[in-house]
C-alpha cells in the first residue's frame, strides 16, 4: 500500500516539476520583453491638462470599463498608447470585447443592467438602452468642452434628435463613430468602396480593350485567363473568386451585395430582404428584376464559362486572402483588395491592381460618414467618474489626440516639412505593418501592439488638422501623394485623363453618392428577428446553389422555389420592416441634399 | 431491535451528510440557473427586464412546426440529426475494441506511442482541422495533385462541396479526431481487470483472442452500456462546430444537424427566448431518451444503470 | 498476458493498423509545427508539406512577447492543478458513495447528479446566478463549478462496481470506517480511473475559456487560453470591420495585408498542446500494468 502512495507521490511530484519547467520557459521569454511595466509606476502626479478645466483630480489613478463593439482585444489598454493615457489622465483602458466573447456579452450584461463605464455600441442597442435607463444624458457635460463642443450642432444634435422615439426630449446621449467633417455629400477617398479592380499588366496584356458591359468583362477575364493560366510561380489563376464566411449579417450572398452596388443598387444597413438606388426605389431581392437576381445570373454565366474558382463554396476569407496576395485573382472590387498586392516597388514596374471602369456602370457610393458609421460612444449610466472619461472623449477629438490615434508620434512615426505639412517618417511608412518597436520612452513594446484598442473614434481621420490644413489621414497628406506616384499610377491617369478612380466616375457621370445616412431605424421585434434569420439562411443557400447550378434551367428552378418557399417563411413580414426601414433612409438623404 | 434499525438508519443518514456539500454545489450550478427556463414563455429581449416582457405562452415552441417549409426543414435537419448520431451509435463500439488491441501489444515503447500519439488530433480545433482538409482536399489540393499526375482524374474532384456520403465523411473525421481520445476510458478499465483472471484463463489453455473474448470484452461491458446509454441520451447533441466549418451550399442539406440549425438561426441574431424554447426541448429529450433506455435495460440485462 | 503465438498474423496486422492510424494522427501535427517554423510567406501560399524551409521562430516569440502572457500562464496552471485535484477528489468520493446501497437517498441522488448533464438553463441565468455568488471576477469562478462533474462520477461508480465486492466487505468486517475503507481501500484499486478523470479534468482546465470571456474582467486573472483566443481573434477581425465601409478602408488595407490567421492559429495549438503532450506520459504509467486484486487481499 505504501508503495503505491510513493509512486503517486513522486508522480505528484513529477508533475509538478513538468508543469514548473514549462512555465520557466515560458518566464525566461517573458522577462526580456520590456512592455511589462507600463502600469506599475503611478504617474498620476503631473497630468498635462489638455484644456482649461482643471478642476479634475488626476491623483487616483481610474480605471475605465469600455464595452467596445469595434473592438477585437479584451483586457487592458497596454504599450504606447496605454501609457500615454496613464501619463496624461491617470487612466487605465480596460476593454470588454463582444467580438472576443461573443455576443451574450452584450445579453449578459445588459441583463445585469450594467455594460461598461464607457460604452462603444451600435446605433440599434442605443435605442433599446436608454429607455432601460442604461446610457447616461451627457447634454450638459458635452457643452463644457473645449472640442466635442464644436460639433454639437452640426453632428451630435441631429443624431441624437433621429431617436426621437426614446428621445422625446432631444437630449444628447450619444456620439456617433466615424464623423467625417468634410460635408454629407462628399467622398473623399480615391476609389470608391465597391468597383470593378483588375490587374493592370494583364489587362493590358490581351490588349487593355474597353468595356461596355458585364459580357465584355466576361469576356477579357477569359481572354486573360487563356493567355495567363498560371501564376510565375505555376498556381493556377482564378478569374472570379468567392467566399463564403462573410455571409453572416448580410442576410444573402455578400459577393452578390457589393456588385450589386456597381449598378447603383445597395443593402442598406440593418435591412436584408431589399435594394435601394440613389433615386429611391425600394427592390426586394427576390423580385425578377432586382439587381441581386441579375449580379447572381452574371456570377453563373462566369461560372460556365469556367471563370469561378471552383473552391469558392468551400473556402474561407483566409484562403482568398492568400489567392490575392499571389496575384491570383483576376477581378477584385472592394476597394482595399488592391493592398493585398500592390506596393509601390511593384507599382514602379507597372505591376499592380487598379480600377478598370466599365461602361455601362452607374455606381452607388455613400458619402463620407459625415453623421457616423452605425456605432456610437455613451457613457453608462452607472460609470464611476464621468467627468473624467468626458476629459479624455474631449481629448479623443483635439488635434492632439487625433495624431496619436491615427499617426502616433510626432519626431517617431512622422515629422513636420519646411511648408509645415506632416511627412511620415521611413518608420512610420511601415511601422503598422512591421509592428515597429517604439522607443521606451514612449513606452516600448510594438508599435501596432501599443495603438488604441478602442478601435474606434468619434471624429474620423477624415478631419482637417488646424496646423497642416490637410487630413490626419496619412494617405491624403501631399507628401504621401508625392511618394506614391508610381509607373502604375501615371499609366494609369494617362489611360484614363482622371486623377483617380473617384475622379473618374465623378467626371463621366457614373456614380452617385449619397448622403450617409447614420441613424436609429428601430430594432426588429421577436418575430422578425426569427424569421429574419430563418429567411436568410435559406437565401444565402440558394444563392450559392444557383451561382454553380448545372444549367439555365436548374437556375430559373433554383430562384423559383426560393421565391415561393421564402414567402412561407415570413418574407412579407420582413420585407415590410426593411421598407420602412429603407424609406425613412430614403427621407433623411432628400433632407441632406436639401440642405446641402 | 428497535436501535437496531435506528443505528442503521442512523449511518444512512449519515452517509447522505457526506455528500451533502456536494449537492448542495450542484444545486446552486445546475439547479438554481434553470429558472431561466421561464424565458422561454415571454418575449424576453435584454435589457428589458422580464418583468416588461409579454407573455406568448407556447408561440416559440409552435413556431418550429408553424408552417411547411419550416416542418421539412426541421424534418430534413432531424432526419441529419439521426443519421450522424445513428452512424456514432453503431460504432461506438471502436474506442474500446482500440483499447483491447492497443493492450494486446507488447512492444511497450510502440504501445505507448501510439497511445500517446493518437490522442493529438483532439487537441486540433475544428477551424484548423477544416484548413487542413482544405489544404489537402480542394481543387488545388494535395490528393487533386496527387490523382491527376497518376492519371486518375482530368479535372479536379471536389472532395469538400460532395453532397453524398456527407454523414460518413463526417462520422470518419470525427473518429480521426477522437478515437485515441476516448480509447483512454477503456485503457483504464482494462488495467482495471484482475490479473488473475488472465492466470486463469492461460491455465485452461486459452488462446490471445479467447482470453479477449472470455476476459477482456465482458470486463469493459459495464463502462461500454453506462457509456452507450449517455451517448443515446445525447442524441440530439452533436455540436456545431465541425458541421459549421464543414458546411457549404451544397453538402448543407445533409450536413444541418439540430445544432447547427439552431446556430445558424441565431446567427441572424434570433431572439433568445427561441434558444430557451429549443434547449429547453432538447433538455426534456434527453431525460426522457435517458429514462427510456435505463428502463430498457432492466427489462433485459436485469439491471438498471442510473 | 503471454499466450501462445498461434495467432502472429493478427498481430501482424493490429501492428500494421496502429502505425498507419498513428501516422494518420502524427501527420497534420506535423504539418503544423513545420508550417509555424517556416517562413510566413512560403506556409501561407501552402509550399510547406514535408519539411520545414526558411526556418524561424518568430511565431513562437511573437506569442511570447503578449502582455501578461506569464501571469495568465500561472492562472492557468493554477486553475489546472486545483481544479484537477478537487474535481479527482470529489468524483472519486461520490462515485465510491453513490455504490453505498444503505445511503439515504441514494437512487435519488445520483439521478440528480447525473440529470444535470442534459441540462441547460442559457447563458443569461447563468451569469446572474454567477454574479449574486460573487464569481464575477473570482478565481473560485474557475473551479468551484467545475468540483461535480457527473460524467466523471459515473465513471468512478461503474470502475468500483466492477471491483470485487469481497474487498470491500473485508475491510468492513475488520472494523474499518466508511472513510477508512475509501481512502485504504477504494483510492488504490481506482487508480486507473482517477488517472483517467485526472487526464479529462486537466485538459479541461487547461483549455477552458468560456468562463474567462464573460465572468471575468480583471487581467489578473486572464487564463492562458484566454489570452491565446484573444490574440488570434485579433487576426482575424476583418469580416466584421467589411460592413462598416466607412471605417475608413486605409486602415481596413492595412489590417487586411497583415494578417496570417492560420499561421498564427497553429502557432497557438502547438504552445498549447505541447504542455499536455508534457504531462500525458506520467499519467500514462498508471495504465501499464493490471492490478493484481488476489497481491491486494493477501
Amino acid at each position: 500500500m505504501s508503495k503505491r502512495n510513493l509512486a503517486v507521490k513522486r508522480a505528484t511530484c513529477l508533475l509538478f516539476a513538468c508543469l514548473f519547467l514549462v512555465s520557466a520557459a515560458l518566464t525566461g521569454c517573458q522577462s526580456s520583453s520590456p512592455n511589462k511595466e507600463a502600469s506599475s509606476a503611478p504617474s498620476g502626479s503631473s497630468p498635462a491638462a489638455s484644456q482649461g478645466d482643471s478642476a479634475i483630480d488626476h491623483s487616483k489613478p481610474l480605471t475605465i470599463t469600455v464595452y467596445d463593439n469595434a473592438a477585437n482585444y479584451q483586457g487592458e489598454q497596454t504599450g504606447w498608447y496605454g501609457k500615454l493615457l496613464k501619463d496624461k489622465f491617470n487612466i487605465t483602458l480596460n476593454i470588454l470585447a463582444p467580438q472576443v466573447a461573443g455576443d451574450q456579452l452584450y445579453k449578459t450584461r445588459t441583463a445585469a443592467g450594467d455594460l461598461g463605464d464607457l460604452l462603444i455600441i451600435d446605433n440599434s442597442q442605443l435605442e433599446e438602452l436608454i429607455p432601460a435607463g442604461l446610457i447616461m444624458d451627457i447634454t450638459d457635460k458635452v457643452k463644457n468642452t473645449k472640442y466635442l463642443s464644436q460639433y454639437v450642432d452640426n453632428h451630435f444634435k441631429p443624431f441624437n434628435a433621429g431617436f426621437d422615439k426614446v428621445n422625446p426630449d432631444g437630449k444628447i446621449y450619444a456620439m456617433p463613430t466615424f464623423e467625417a467633417d468634410t460635408s454629407p455629400t462628399t467622398y473623399s477617398e480615391d476609389t470608391p468602396y465597391s468597383s470593378p479592380l483588375m490587374p493592370w499588366d494583364y489587362y493590358k496584356g490581351v490588349g487593355a480593350p474597353k468595356l461596355n458591359n458585364l459580357n465584355d468583362l466576361l469576356n477579357v477575364l477569359k481572354q486573360m485567363q487563356q493567355k495567363y493560366p498560371k501564376t510565375p510561380d505555376g498556381k493556377t489563376i482564378v478569374p472570379i473568386t468567392l467566399w463564403k464566411d462573410w455571409d453572416g449579417g448580410t442576410g444573402a450572398m455578400e459577393n452578390v451585395r457589393w456588385l450589386s452596388n456597381w449598378y447603383g443598387y445597395e443593402k442598406p444597413d440593418g435591412t436584408t430582404t431589399i435594394q435601394l438606388n440613389a433615386k429611391g426605389d425600394i427592390v426586394p431581392i427576390i423580385d425578377d428584376n432586382s439587381m441581386y437576381k441579375k449580379i447572381l445570373q452574371f456570377l453563373f454565366t462566369a461560372n460556365q464559362m469556367g471563370l469561378v474558382d471552383p473552391d469558392s463554396a468551400s473556402q474561407d476569407w483566409n484562403k482568398v486572402a492568400e489567392k490575392l496576395t499571389n496575384k491570383q485573382v483576376l477581378l477584385l472590387w472592394y476597394s482595399w483588395q488592391r493592398g493585398f498586392y500592390n506596393t509601390i516597388e511593384r507599382g514602379k514596374n507597372g505591376d499592380g491592381n487598379v480600377a478598370v471602369p466599365i461602361a455601362d456602370t452607374h455606381l452607388i457610393q455613400t458619402s463620407d460618414a459625415y453623421y457616423g458609421n452605425g456605432r456610437v460612444f455613451a457613457i453608462g449610466s452607472k460609470a464611476k467618474d464621468p467627468d473624467r472619461i468626458m476629459e479624455f472623449l474631449d481629448w479623443y477629438v483635439s488635434p492632439e489626440g487625433l495624431r496619436y490615434y491615427t499617426n502616433g508620434f510626432e519626431g517617431f512615426n512622422y515629422e513636420r516639412t519646411p511648408e509645415g505639412k506632416f511627412k511620415l517618417t521611413e518608420v512610420g511608412q511601415t511601422a503598422f505593418q512591421k509592428n515597429t518597436p517604439v522607443p521606451d520612452q514612449y513606452g516600448g513594446g510594438g508599435y501596432q501592439d501599443g495603438q488604441s484598442k478602442i478601435n474606434s473614434m468619434i471624429m474620423s481621420d477624415f478631419v482637417v488638422d488646424p496646423d497642416t490644413g490637410e487630413f490626419y489621414n496619412s494617405n491624403y497628406w501631399s507628401s504621401t501623394i508625392e511618394a506614391n506616384k508610381t509607373a502604375l499610377t501615371m499609366d494609369w491617369q494617362n489611360t484614363f485623363g482622371a486623377k483617380n478612380a473617384t475622379d473618374y466616375y465623378l467626371k463621366n457621370n457614373m456614380i452617385d453618392i449619397v448622403p450617409n445616412i447614420n441613424t436609429s431605424l428601430g430594432s426588429d421585434s421577436s418575430d422578425i428577428k426569427n424569421e429574419r434569420s430563418q429567411i436568410s439562411d435559406y437565401v444565402k443557400n440558394a444563392s450559392w446553389k444557383m451561382v454553380f447550378a448545372k444549367d439555365q434551367a436548374e437556375f430559373d428552378s433554383l430562384w423559383a422555389k426560393m421565391k415561393t418557399d421564402v414567402v412561407g417563411l415570413g418574407w412579407n413580414d420582413v420585407v415590410a420592416a426593411d421598407t420602412a426601414k429603407a424609406q425613412k433612409i430614403v427621407k433623411m438623404r432628400a433632407e441632406a441634399m436639401a440642405s446641402k | 431491535m428497535h436501535t437496531q434499525a435506528y443505528g442503521r438508519r442512523r449511518v444512512s443518514i449519515r452517509k447522505f451528510l457526506y455528500i451533502l456539500p456536494f449537492m448542495v454545489l450542484l444545486a446552486t450550478f445546475a439547479y438554481y440557473p434553470l429558472y431561466g427556463w421561464v424565458y422561454a414563455f415571454f418575449d424576453y429581449m435584454p435589457p428589458t427586464p422580464l418583468s416588461h416582457s409579454p407573455f406568448v405562452g407556447l408561440k416559440w415552441f409552435r413556431s418550429l412546426v408553424e408552417n411547411p417549409v419550416k416542418v421539412n426543414q426541421l424534418l430534413q435537419v432531424i432526419k441529419n440529426t439521426f443519421g450522424i448520431s445513428g452512424l456514432y451509435l453503431l460504432f461506438s463500439w471502436l474506442p474500446m475494441i482500440f483499447a483491447v488491441f492497443l493492450s494486446e501489444i507488447k512492444a511497450m515503447r510502440f504501445r505507448r506511442i501510439v497511445q500517446t500519439v493518437t490522442t493529438l488530433p483532439n487537441f486540433i480545433s475544428w477551424v484548423l482541422v477544416y484548413s487542413l482538409a482544405f489544404s489537402m482536399f480542394s481543387s488545388e489540393g494535395m490528393v487533386n495533385g496527387l490523382l491527376k499526375q497518376l492519371g486518375l482524374i482530368d479535372s479536379p474532384v471536389l472532395f469538400l462541396q460532395n453532397s453524398e456520403h456527407v454523414w460518413i465523411t463526417m462520422w470518419m473525421w470525427q473518429t480521426w479526431k477522437t478515437l485515441g481520445w476516448a480509447a483512454i476510458l477503456y485503457i483504464a478499465a482494462i488495467t482495471g481487470i484482475d490479473e488473475s483472471l488472465y492466470e486463469a484463463a492461460r491455465v485452461d489453455g486459452a488462446t490471445r483472442m479467447q482470453a479477449i473474448r472470455h476476459v477482456t470484452l465482458p470486463s469493459l461491458l459495464p463502462t461500454y452500456f453506462v457509456l452507450v446509454m449517455l451517448q443515446i441520451a445525447s442524441f440530439l447533441n452533436n455540436g456545431m462546430e465541425q458541421y459549421f466549418v464543414f458546411q457549404n451550399a451544397f453538402n448543407k442539406d445533409s450536413i444541418q444537424v439540430l445544432d447547427l440549425y439552431v446556430y445558424n438561426l441565431a446567427m441572424g441574431g434570433g431572439s433568445y427566448s427561441v434558444s430557451v424554447a429549443i434547449s429547453m426541448l432538447k433538455s426534456l429529450i434527453s431525460v426522457v431518451l435517458l429514462f427510456s433506455v435505463n428502463g430498457l435495460s432492466k427489462l433485459i440485462r436485469g439491471e438498471s444503470i442510473v | 498476458m503471454t499466450f501462445g503465438t498461434t495467432d502472429k498474423t493478427i498481430s501482424v496486422l493490429t501492428y500494421t493498423l496502429f502505425a498507419l492510424f498513428a501516422l494518420m494522427c502524427v501527420y497534420p501535427f506535423y504539418y503544423i509545427i513545420i508550417n509555424t517554423i517556416s517562413a510566413n510567406d512560403i506556409s501561407a501560399r501552402g509550399e510547406i508539406i514535408f519539411y520545414p524551409r526558411h526556418i524561424h521562430f518568430q511565431n513562437y516569440l511573437d506569442v511570447f512577447k503578449i502582455p501578461g502572457l506569464w501571469n495568465a500562464t500561472l492562472i492557468s496552471l493554477e486553475r489546472t492543478l486545483l481544479g484537477t485535484l478537487l474535481t479527482v477528489g470529489a468524483s472519486a468520493f461520490l462515485g465510491f458513495m453513490f455504490t453505498q446501497e444503505d445511503m439515504w437517498g441514494r437512487r435519488f441522488w445520483y439521478r440528480f447528479t447525473i440529470l444535470t448533464m442534459f441540462f441547460n438553463a442559457g447563458i443569461i441565468p447563468w451569469y446572474l446566478t454567477m454574479r449574486t455568488l460573487h464569481l464575477t471576477n473570482n478565481f473560485l469562478a474557475y473551479v468551484l463549478p467545475a468540483i461535480v462533474a457527473p460524467f466523471f462520477i459515473i465513471l468512478v461508480k461503474t470502475f468500483v462496481e466492477s471491483t470485487p465486492k469481497e474487498l470491500q466487505q473485508a475491510a468492513s468486517i475488520d472494523g474499518a470506517g466508511l472513510l477508512t475503507l475509501f481512502f485504504r481501500i477504494i483510492l488504490p484499486i481506482s487508480k486507473p480511473i482517477l488517472a483517467t478523470v485526472a487526464i479529462f479534468a486537466a485538459v479541461d482546465q487547461w483549455n477552458s475559456f468560456q468562463d474567462t470571456l464573460l465572468l471575468v474582467t480583471d487581467s489578473k486573472l486572464f487564463s492562458l487560453q484566454f489570452i491565446l483566443y484573444n490574440y488570434m481573434n485579433q487576426a482575424s477581425s476583418l469580416s466584421t470591420m467589411v460592413n462598416l465601409q466607412n471605417a475608413g478602408s486605409t486602415a481596413m488595407a492595412s489590417l487586411a495585408t497583415k494578417q496570417t490567421t492560420t499561421s498564427i492559429r497553429m502557432t497557438v495549438t502547438i504552445i498549447v498542446v505541447a504542455p499536455i503532450l508534457l504531462v500525458y506520459p506520467i499519467f500514462q504509467r498508471f495504465f501499464v500494468k493490471g492490478i493484481m486484486i488476489g497481491a491486494v487481499k493477501g
